[in-house]
């Protein structure tokens, strides 16, 4: 019986590590990528761990130093974009927007649930299934419209313009979840506060918000991570730098049939530092976020 | 200061359920008024729509003279106690009971004077850096007490504040909040389940069951002078014992019942009007418990006056003996009435019924020198003007 | 106790504007409301009105032509072949994706040392953004160059470079696997939310039965993950018909239209010809399609409401 045990316990530990490979070598691969020079990463096959790693092509998308290894050969350095050196400015504009989106979330999201969590009124329900159903149109299918009304805003290629989009994208699940989470509070802490003197208002920002801290994390790392990928709405409304975010720059840039592999890795890279450090950080709220606003109303 | 009035007050829930019918009630300024009634009576419900957390169905609720159906809970002067205590977990003992102080935009200055008096008053002091759970159940019950004084309000309403301690410390809670209301003053409505709590507790003692108030007055009215066998019963530990029989009248009011008739005393008839439409019919006799004695004991009561049977069981309690006997002859209770008798003797700790099927076994708290033993025969003398009758159909008091 | 105070509680103070309960509600959510009317009613009746019109950016005037736009779109043979890729990669991927999940949330729900740190790394190709996962992949897939091939070469399994990207039926089985390297994360976690919420008693019951490992699992587990699973299939159903971001890094619709799907052929139609009017009659009809999808789906979830 032990020894069943113990062999299904190898068993599952091998799977697991396959598992782990599957997940982490595109990770793996990428960031070794970044570190290579041209030469040495395009080849048959190319290196899985980078021979000589170098941060000469993160020194000039930051900076603009040409890697050495491309000076020299004539042939590669037509593989020197100018296109990355637009990364770091893809990065800002997706932070900023990215923030944006979840400080609106926080405000708006935080007033809308707590109403649908504790009042009762005409109309609570159908306008409660229609922000749900909303967030999961595709974008496709809203983007011609939304494109227009961008327009007439004087809003396009613009960092707020974005905001608008997401937040409106990112709020139906922000209220689903924390309608959700203030209803698992204990109503009889707001009927105290209530009965002390408070608003409602008050009451949210004194005793319901102190206690929803980790539906709120949840939704914070949820909008962060949608507005930040978002790809869609930020390719065809933006134009330049002034709104242009990462996923834009780096798909453009990977289309791009000059551009060099190993400098688009880091373009990669960078582009995934921001989202998997929130998730890491928040891995707990987005798991339990997940989970509720998936599979309960 | 406030006196607080209902006035034909109804809550109805969407589904339809009555939880109060037509409750009209004058409470005082300054009074402890203690609802109490079964669990689903109502009582909680009339205590949240004084507060403001339910909705008024019909009838006017006032406060201090004013109509308070449709003011906001954070506008009407009352402050509550609830049964969970729902303390700010993350807040300190001080900044719980200094809360509404500071919703209230009091000074600084003021707000610390007044949560260190009440901290003293309450025996706080040293908690109040303290969070919540680290507080044990009884000093909990105190911060939610405190946080209710601070304010000062017109009314206190109290949601069994003491359902959640252990007994010794209930006992001793209730001394305290008894004492605390009357030092402060403020009008107070206080809900339980437990008769005994309602009677040591209050200035007056209003009696729910199903969404009805039965009867309102002070305690020891209510004791006595019980309206209803639901109140009769429900009064009193153990409960009031329930018998049925005959009333009938050869000379003078006798009942006849369990193969005896028993006359009754001047006490038990003076109200002859209300009696004399039963004679000939069925009534429900009730006699408490402490209103009998072992005939062995005392000698010296009228032979007639007894009833008896076999003992069932013997508790001795030190001060008194409580003796269960079975009547032979007797017959169950029936209909609403039996209903009403089961629910009003509703152990208000196990919450399951304390006693037996009534009308077929009785308990009499006799003097400890009762030699009433397990399986012998015992006699058990009725004192004067113990006997109350009852109608069968209504449980209504004959005689009020 | 001090007597003679001033008189705390409500009635002393102001309280900011008296709004009532209904006026409260209806302020408060009227932002939000605002906002996703504006990107969601809004766009969709748009789309609505605008289908019926010619709208193409370069030419004069907006008449009204009733179906027509529609009828272009349909009779466009692309039409056809979209939807059909677009079924393709629903019928296969969501499978995929709703078994990867499943298996590696049974994997998770075993207590093995050391899973602690696989739950973490579970969640990072869901949390990357998707046009990242689709250019890594991508040169990782790259018929030249490519890690894969590398590998698949140096251990034998292949003799020459396989083009993933190039060969229409591998161009689209790859598409599905990056798509299910990136989703899988979803229903795992679900799943394996489901798993524990299953009271180890019953398979240990079971176990006594002498049930072996897989009849455990028919009939103890998968009757009990019914919930999350009828979940996981409508909504990734939902998200595997909106699949763009992948379409665009990974092959841009191709080789040919090997991997046009239903949305990647919107977009072409309505910013590559600037026919807004077509554009918009294909968004509208995946809009009214997805809607359906929606419907359902949120009649499952709340069929399937736990009760508190």
């Amino acid at each position: 019986m032990r020894r069943r045990r113990r062999t299904a316990n190898v068993l599952y530990a091998c799977a697991g590590v396959v598992v782990a490979l599957v997940i982490l070598f595109p990770f793996l691969f990428v960031l070794s990528a970044s570190l290579q020079t041209e030469s040495e990463l395009i080849r048959r096959p190319p290196p899985i761990v980078a021979p000589q790693p170098t941060i000469d092509n993160y020194r000039y998308i930051f900076t603009g130093r040409v890697p050495a290894a491309y000076a020299s050969k004539e042939l590669l350095r037509g593989t020197v974009t100018k296109d990355v050196r637009q990364i770091p400015t893809g990065l800002r504009n997706s932070f900023i927007v990215a923030i944006g989106t979840v400080l609106v979330n926080l405000v708006l999201a935080t007033l809308g649930a707590y109403t649908f969590a504790r009042e009762r009124f005409r109309g609570r329900q159908a306008a409660f299934y229609f922000i749900l159903g909303s967030r999961l149109l595709p974008s496709v299918a809203v983007a011609v419209p939304i494109y227009i009304g961008l327009r007439s805003l004087g809003l396009l290629d613009s960092k707020l313009g974005l905001v608008l989009i997401y937040s409106a994208f990112t709020l139906p699940f922000s209220i689903w979840v924390l309608t959700l989470y203030f209803r698992s509070l204990p109503v009889e802490l707001e009927e105290a506060a209530r009965v002390d003197g408070c608003t409602r208002l008050e009451t949210l920002r004194h005793v319901v918000l102190p206690l929803a801290a980790p539906g709120l994390a949840a939704i914070a790392a949820f909008s962060f991570l949608f507005s930040y990928s978002e790809f869609l709405f930020a390719l065809f409304t933006t134009e330049t730098s002034h709104a242009k975010t990462i996923p834009v720059i780096i798909a453009s840039v990977s289309v791009n049939p000059d551009a060099s592999y190993t400098l688009i890795a880091v373009g990669i890279v960078l582009s995934m530092i921001a989202p998997i450090v929130f998730a890491l950080v928040f891995r707990r709220y987005i798991t339990s976020g997940l989970v509720a606003s998936l599979t309960r109303t | 200061m406030a006196d607080v009035s209902f006035s034909h007050v109804m809550k109805v829930y969407p589904d339809g359920t009555r939880a109060v019918r037509d409750l009209t009630l004058q409470i005082d300024d300054g009074q402890l008024v203690v609802l109490v009634g079964p669990s689903g009576c109502g009582k909680t419900t009339v205590l949240r729509m004084v507060a403001g957390l339910e909705d008024v169905s019909g009838g006017d609720i006032r406060v201090d003279g004013q109509v308070v159906n449709d003011v906001d809970p954070s506008e009407r002067d009352v402050a509550m106690v609830f049964q969970t205590y729902a303390l700010y977990p993350h807040m300190t003992v001080g900044q719980n009971i200094g809360f509404p102080l500071r919703i209230a935009k009091l000074p600084r200055g003021e707000q610390e004077r007044r949560v260190r008096e009440v901290a003293r008053l309450l025996g706080l002091e040293g908690e109040l850096n303290r969070r919540p759970r680290q507080l044990s159940g009884g000093q909990r019950q105190r911060v939610a007490m405190g946080r209710a004084i601070v304010r000062q309000p017109q009314v206190f309403l109290m949601d069994e504040p003491l359902s959640n301690l252990d007994a010794s410390l209930r006992f001793q809670m209730r001394a305290e909040i008894a004492n605390l209301q009357q030092r402060v003053g403020v009008t107070t409505i206080y809900v339980t389940h437990d008769q005994v709590e309602a009677m040591t507790i209050g200035n007056r003692v209003a009696v729910m069951r199903r969404g009805e108030l039965l009867q309102f007055g002070d305690p020891q009215e209510i004791y006595d002078r019980p309206r209803d066998l639901f109140v009769a019963r429900f009064v009193g530990s153990p409960p009031m014992n329930l018998i049925e029989g005959e009333l009938a009248h050869d000379g003078g009011y006798a009942v006849s019942t369990a193969g005896r008739v028993i006359p009754l005393d001047a006490a038990e008839t003076a109200d002859p009007g209300a009696l004399d439409p039963y004679i000939g019919r069925s009534v429900v006799i009730g006699f408490r418990p402490e209103r009998l004695e072992d005939a062995a004991v005392a000698s010296d009561t009228p032979a007639d006056r007894r009833i008896g049977g076999t003992v069932t069981l013997r508790e001795t309690l030190g001060s008194d003996v409580l003796v269960h006997f079975e009547v032979e002859g007797s017959r169950p209770l029936s209909g609403r009435v039996r209903a009403a008798a089961i629910e009003a003797a509703v152990d208000p700790v196990e919450l399951e019924p304390a006693v037996d099927e009534p009308g077929l076994r009785f308990i009499g708290r006799f003097d400890p020198r009762s030699r009433a033993r397990q399986r012998e025969r015992v006699q058990a003398a009725i004192r004067p003007g113990a006997m109350q009758l009852f109608d069968p159909e209504t449980g209504a008091a004959i005689g009020h | 106790m001090a007597t003679g105070d001033a008189v705390v509680g409500g009635r002393v103070h102001a309280r900011g504007v008296r709004l009532g309960r209904r006026g409260y509600s209806w302020v408060t959510l009227a932002p939000v409301l605002t906002l996703v009317a504006l990107f969601t009613l809004f766009p969709v009746a748009y789309a609505a009105w605008t289908s019926v019109h010619r709208h193409v950016l370069v030419l004069q005037g907006r008449p009204f032509v009733g179906l027509r736009n529609y009828q272009n779109a349909i009779e466009d043979p692309l039409f056809a072949d979209s939807i059909k890729s677009s079924l393709i990669f629903v019928a296969v991927s969501v499978p995929v994706v709703t078994l990867a999940g499943l298996l590696v949330a049974l994997l998770l729900n075993q207590r093995v040392r050391g899973f602690g740190i696989l739950l973490v790394l579970v969640l990072l190709p869901w949390s990357i953004p998707t046009v990242s996962a689709g250019i890594t992949w991508r040169l990782l897939l790259h018929g030249d160059f490519g890690a894969i091939d590398g590998f698949l070469y140096r251990i034998g399994a292949i003799d020459s470079y396989i083009q993933w990207l190039s060969d229409p039926t591998l161009a689209m089985a790859s598409v599905i696997g990056v798509h299910a390297w990136r989703e899988f994360p979803l229903p795992a976690i679900l799943f394996l939310a489901g798993l524990q919420t299953i009271p180890p008693e019953l398979s240990e019951a079971a176990r006594l039965d002498r049930a072996s490992a897989w009849e455990r699992f028919r009939y103890v587990t998968l009757p009990l993950l019914k919930g999350p699973l009828l979940i996981v299939l409508v909504y990734e159903t939902i998200v595997a018909l909106s699949v763009f971001d992948l379409v665009y890094v990974l092959t841009g619709g191709g080789p040919g239209s090997a991997t046009t799907l239903f949305s990647w052929f919107t977009y072409t139609a309505t910013f590559k010809y600037l026919n807004f009017g077509q554009g918009a009659a294909l968004s509208f009809i995946m809009a009214t399609v997805l809607v359906v999808f929606i419907a359902v789906y949120m009649r499952v979830v709340r069929l399937r409401e736990e009760p508190s």
